[in-house]
């Protein structure tokens, strides 16, 4: 992958992961825990959980791919969190359950587009840390 | 004195058209939840039984919230309307709730065969069968129904069931099939505010 593309794939990938973050941030944080209920795959405990932790690690998550700090792992960590994101959302799609997706804050319900979205995500999150680890070993 | 016209005049077209059968709870609740649901919606009827019953015996009995209940048939659903008109020819004679829990329970039955009226006969008197046979005619059910679906679309409803709270004139949309546990920690969290 060509220097500037990677740069470009790094920025992208930050971009989605703040705007994410902010959008969760924006909105009470009982709101996304309801949303996360609706989607009947975490017990009570751990969806308040998550729905406290996740907006911030988004948002950490975001900056430390901006910067590029310690970048093979912190882009390991995105595919990772985006696979878990694109699974459960296909999952819960195959199920049929109608539930908003929450991705990027209310009134974002689950269908064909939002996993198109998610699964180019993936794709590109996939391509970022293969290349940083390609680049390691050069 | 217009900073406090505002608000009011904002907040009448949000929550118009409603029927008193529709509401319940005290009107100086301070947050008003609207129920948007379709009779034939498997989750609408899992939340009415479940979050919607212990939000009526407690936040709503407590005076903390007032339930607008109104209805989005969805497209899909080929009954639901006839359901919907059904719940609301009942309200006018004062068994909206009656009406409404028969539905939902028996949603697998009529939801297949269509046979709305002989659901809800089962849990009227003849008397009051009759009453809201004749009711059920009425073009104005109807319109309430489309009224309902204008208001939804208006809040930016994508799926049933959805919940619309509104506090202090924001609303909150609570779509899916949220537990009670998670909502009422919702509601005293906008309540804190």
């Amino acid at each position: 992958m060509p220097r500037v593309l990677a740069i470009l794939a790094r920025l992208a990938l930050a971009t989605i992961f703040v705007v994410a973050a902010i959008a969760k941030l924006r909105q009470p944080w009982l709101l996304f825990a309801a949303n996360l209920d609706a989607m009947q795959i975490l017990p009570e405990q751990a969806v308040l959980f998550v729905a406290r932790v996740l907006p911030w690690t988004e948002l950490v998550l975001g900056v430390l791919l901006l910067t590029g700090f310690k970048l093979r792992y912190t882009a390991a960590f995105a595919t990772a969190l985006l696979a878990i994101f694109f699974s459960v959302m296909l999952r819960l799609y195959l199920r049929g359950v109608e539930v908003d997706c929450g991705c990027f804050g209310p009134g974002d319900p689950l269908g064909p587009k939002t996993l198109v979205r998610d699964g180019a995500f993936l794709v590109l999150s996939s391509g970022v840390t293969f290349e940083s680890f390609l680049r390691r070993r050069r | 004195m217009r900073f406090l016209i505002l608000p009011l005049l904002l907040t009448v077209p949000l929550l118009a058209a409603e029927n008193s059968y529709q509401i319940v709870g005290s009107p100086t609740a301070p947050i008003t939840l609207q129920l948007y649901s379709d009779f034939q919606c498997p989750h609408c009827k899992v939340l009415h039984f479940t979050t919607i019953n212990s939000a009526l015996s407690d936040c709503v009995a407590k005076g903390k919230v007032r339930i607008i209940y109104r209805d989005f048939p969805l497209p899909q659903h080929q009954y639901a309307r006839l359901a919907a008109r059904y719940a609301n020819a009942a309200g006018r004679i004062g068994q909206y709730q009656k009406v409404c829990d028969q539905l939902f329970q028996l949603q697998d039955e009529w939801g297949t065969k269509g046979n709305v009226d002989a659901v809800v006969s089962r849990v009227l008197s003849p008397a009051d069968m009759s009453k809201v046979r004749q009711a059920v005619t009425d073009a104005k059910l109807d319109q309430q129904v489309d009224q309902d679906m204008a208001l939804g679309e208006k809040a930016g409803l994508t799926q049933t069931p959805t919940m619309v709270l509104t506090y202090k004139n924001k609303p909150y949309n609570v779509p899916g099939e949220v537990s009670y546990t998670i909502l009422s920690k919702f509601i005293d969290s906008l309540l804190a505010k």
